[in-house]
């Protein structure tokens, strides 16, 4: 007897990724990103200038300065939106009605994550356009690179985004997965990518090292690994210390980024489809 | 036409311990079907698969002729359901709510707010409709969650303890709902702990206990079976005990139980043509009585004599 009406999957995924951007409306959330992306930028801008700091001769250092804020409001913003996005809907039983719906969990998934990425990129572009108007105002131009660095940002994010939803599933509570993703981006791994620098060993394979392309690349021509020397008078009691500065080649960066992303959608769909309301 | 809901050879184990044993249960089209069972029974779990929210270790299920182990997204379109005590997003109000999950339905817009509109006023919370839901009471949200059962105009509703947390005037309320919506034709699946409610909206139960099916029948054929009757009876002031003892010594009375001065308990053998009779031989006897009521067939007596043979 029951038709078998088929209902549109996408217009059932935009539903999610509609209705999850209500909730950090509602919430606040979103508002709290967008603050802080204005306040963050600001700070920027007006710091040097209240201390009396000249503006950099080269617009690729203005700009830098900026961008290499931009990893910390990424993090923040997949601490927001993408931490918690599949285990609050067990944690707080909302799946109860959620889940009977006649969607797949894929379709609640991909939804969601849309949403998240759409919040965090809203942050990146007010922080984004923050910086551009500022380089215009001071130099009258915009260069290429800054876009590049738009672009690559955005790609962080879904990447940064796909391994928190993968934190998401894999934990019980909300403020475990947002703790967690937090101090993970923010701390643990750049921790890491120090320890491994520090012994000279490049971190190409970190995502938070790789993330170093969003600033490098305003930067011409793309800089490369140096190596400087700290003199004996600066470290006493040795022969002088020689540290690399490891810099993130851009296109190897760019598809470690795609492969964590890929890897995180993969792993995270897999655990939700499969997790029991229980 | 296939049943509503087919349910074959259902298991589902957690960790070892069996919650559902080897299920079978058919429940025919347009039937309100009542299940019930003791605490840790199974009940929720078997709603549980029903409504995808967990997957069962063996066995299927089915909507008419869908399998929703199988395919969930298109089986579940015909459902509406309430399990377990539902919460929502607390930053919505009943309005957004129902207008998300009416677009994962596959609702128009217009439909959506005719039947929200409509729906809300029928569970009241009409007043309450642009009001966050952070703010409801537990029996506010017990309405709600029926209003989004109801919303798409299911053909099968599947509902776990429905009128939990309501209070008597919202009981009533829904049951009035179930009526019309068994007029209407639709297949209602209830689990329940309320067995007067059970026994006076549901055609069929089906009781279960540790996760195996014990009886399931049609609630007439279920009652009609004892040959024994309950009889409450009330009088305007204490009879005599002499009156009592003739009431004892006429023909088929197994026993008479003074509940309290007022109040005697007649356990009777035979048939509703006799108890006609009987009444008539008592009312003979010049006991001034304002109530007369027979339980026969009372679900409850069945639920609690099968539970007890369960356990042994
Ligand atoms: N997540 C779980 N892990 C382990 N055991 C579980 C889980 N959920 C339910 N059970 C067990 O499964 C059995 C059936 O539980 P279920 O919730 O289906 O009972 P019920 O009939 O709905 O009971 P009630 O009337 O109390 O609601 C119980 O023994 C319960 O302990
Ligand atoms: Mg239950």
């Amino acid at each position: 007897m029951p038709a078998s009406d088929k209902i549109s999957r996408r217009r059932q995924l935009l539903t999610v990724t509609r209705y999850e951007l209500l909730k950090y409306l509602r919430g606040r959330r979103l508002l709290a990103a967008i603050i802080l992306a204005i306040v963050v930028s600001l700070l920027i801008l007006l710091i040097p200038l209240i201390v009396g700091l000249e503006n950099p001769a080269r617009i690729s250092d203005f700009l830098v300065q900026f961008v290499s804020f931009i990893d910390i409001l990424i993090v923040i913003g997949a601490t927001l939106f993408g931490a918690d996005a599949l285990v609050s809907e067990f944690q707080h039983k909302t799946a109860y009605l959620l889940f009977p719906n006649p969607v797949s969990r894929a379709g609640i998934f991909f939804g969601k994550y849309l949403a998240s990425a759409i919040a965090t990129f809203i942050m990146i572009l007010v922080f984004y356009g923050i910086t551009g108007i500022a380089s215009f105002g001071f130099y009258s131009e915009l260069p290429i690179q800054f876009f590049y660095s738009l672009a690559v940002a955005g790609l962080y994010a879904l990447s940064i985004l796909a391994l928190a939803f993968l934190i998401s599933s894999l934990m019980r509570g909300s403020t475990g997965s947002s703790v967690l993703t937090f101090l993970l981006f923010f701390l643990i791994l750049p921790i890491f990518d120090f320890g491994l620098t520090f012994a000279q060993v490049k971190p190409w394979f970190s995502a938070t090292f790789a993330s170093g392309i969003m600033w490098n690349i305003v930067i011409t021509p793309y800089p490369s690994d140096f190596v400087f020397n700290i003199p004996v008078f600066l470290a006493p009691g040795s022969e002088g210390l020689t540290i690399t500065n490891y810099v993130p080649e851009l296109n190897l960066s760019i598809g470690l980024l795609l492969l964590y992303m890929l890897f995180g959608l993969a792993v995270s769909l897999r655990l939700f489809s499969r997790k029991e309301m229980v | 036409m296939p049943a509503a809901i087919t349910i074959e050879k259902l298991t589902k184990s957690y960790k070892g311990l069996l919650a559902l044993d080897n299920l079978d249960l058919k429940v025919p089209s347009g039937t309100v079907y009542g299940y019930l069972g003791p605490n840790g029974a199974g009940k929720t779990t078997t709603l549980k698969i029903l409504t995808s929210l967990i997957k069962p270790t063996s066995g299927k299920a089915y909507f008419f002729d869908q399998e929703v182990t199988k395919e969930p997204e298109t089986a579940l379109i015909h459902v509406g359901a309430i399990v377990e005590t539902p919460e929502f997003y607390n930053y919505m109000t009943p309005v957004e709510i129902l207008s998300y999950f009416g677009k994962l339905r596959g609702l128009k817009n217009p439909e959506i707010e005719e039947n929200s509109s409509r729906f809300l006023k029928l569970v009241g919370l009409d007043d309450w409709k642009k009001k966050r839901i952070a703010t409801f009471s537990r029996g506010m949200k017990q309405r709600l969650a029926l209003a989004q059962a109801l919303l798409h105009d299911p053909q099968i509703l599947l509902l776990d303890e429905p009128t939990i947390g309501l209070d008597p005037r919202g009981m009533a309320e829904v049951r009035e709902i179930f009526r019309s919506l068994k007029k209407e034709g639709k297949t209602i699946f209830m689990s329940s702990h309320l067995i007067r409610e059970v026994q006076e909206i549901c055609d069929s139960v089906a009781l279960i206990d540790k996760g195996r099916l014990i009886l399931s029948n049609t609630i007439e054929s279920l009652t009609q079976k004892s040959d024994s009757v309950d009889i409450e009876m009330k009088l305007i002031k204490p009879p005599p005990p002499e009156q009592i003892a003739l009431v004892k010594r006429m023909e088929g009375i197994e026993s008479v139980t003074q509940v309290n001065p007022t109040t005697l308990r007649i356990n009777y053998k035979g048939n509703f043509d006799n108890v006609v009779l009987l009444l008539k031989r008592i009312v003979n006897q010049d006991l001034k009585i304002y109530s007369f009521k027979t339980t026969q067939g009372d679900l409850e007596a069945l639920y609690m004599k099968m539970i007890r043979e369960s356990v042994r």
